[in-house]
């Protein structure tokens, strides 16, 4: 039962109650890990996700998810998480005022497998790149030398 | 072998023009010659290879090729995205069974999901974050990785080798 606010850290369970100021929809995607077809939200500022009823075994055990929480209340709290719900269509959200102060917040509780991990801003990217370019230079200059 | 044809224009003054065409199969040329009197001025070349005529317009150097190709992939990939939701409208609206868009999205995925199969080099992924900042809801390493179907977890090595 523990809160991850780390960008990367995944959760993944057969239930789960998420909120979030605003969700896009953005149709389907393979998982990145399990590589199976799932229906892929964004939740974007005030995000939240939280395992209600912890997976069964076969999703537990599936190669790639080790690292991922799976214990019943973990839960994942961030400005923007992506979250992967097993199934071809669209979960209906709900709306509820004055969750986050005075702000309303959207739900979606699937009630099917899902995933959900925090999102990696591209700022990151763009830092360990520069990095690598820079290191990358710097041995072309010596090997020069 | 092509077809050549010349067709050359005098002056009274002397002064004469004359573009030489040559066509084949895989070029076409043009070379003009302008003379003054017998003191020739210039000669022009213009040799333009068919085939990908649009791409060695476009494709003058490393760095526009790929760009150009990422763009290509981030176009195609917003498309999947819009024939996915369409396909989704139509179910919506009882054009199409629960059975029949199943059916379309188990037979035909590479035309309604995007994949994310690419293994991108450093160069590639310099380029693409560089298009990244001119293309609209590009926020995170997520949206990076589907616009333009890299592999996340070859950028999350990379982030995480750092």
């Amino acid at each position: 039962m523990t809160k991850f606010t780390e960008t990367g850290e995944t959760i993944h369970a057969a239930h789960m109650d998420t909120h979030a100021r605003k969700y896009e929809w953005k149709g389907m995607m393979a998982h990145p890990v399990t590589k199976e077809m799932m229906v892929l939200y964004e939740c974007d500022r005030n995000s939240y996700a939280e395992i209600v009823k912890e997976c069964c075994k076969d999703d537990i055990e599936r190669k790639g998810t080790e690292v991922y929480h799976a214990e019943l209340g973990d839960c994942l709290e961030a400005d923007a998480i992506s979250l992967y719900i097993r199934g071809k269509r669209k979960i209906k959200e709900t709306v509820k005022e004055g969750v986050t102060g005075t702000h309303g917040a959207r739900f979606i509780c699937p009630r099917v497998y899902a995933i959900s991990t925090i999102k990696t801003p591209l700022a990151n990217l763009v830092k360990s790149i520069e990095k690598k370019k820079l290191i990358e230079d710097l041995s072309i200059k010596i090997e020069e030398k | 072998m092509g077809d050549l044809c010349i067709n050359k224009a005098v002056s009274d003054t002397g002064d004469s023009t004359t573009v030489s065409v040559f066509l084949s199969n895989d070029m076409s040329a043009k070379i003009a010659t302008v003379s003054t009197g017998s003191e020739i001025k210039f000669h022009k070349a213009i040799v333009v290879a068919k085939g990908d005529t649009f791409e060695n317009a476009l494709l003058n150097s490393a760095f526009a090729k790929e760009a150009i190709n990422l763009l290509l992939k981030a176009v195609d990939n917003r498309t999947i995205e819009r024939d996915y939701f369409r396909l989704y409208c139509d179910l919506l609206d009882g054009t199409l069974s629960e059975e029949e868009f199943d059916r379309q999205v188990n037979e035909h995925p590479n035309e309604y999901i995007v994949s994310e199969d690419v293994d991108p080099d450093l160069n590639s992924i310099q380029v693409a974050l560089e298009l990244s900042k001119r293309i609209r809801n590009v926020r995170t390493v997520e949206d990076f990785a589907s616009l333009f179907s890299f592999n996340q977890l070859v950028l999350k090595k990379l982030m995480a080798d750092d």
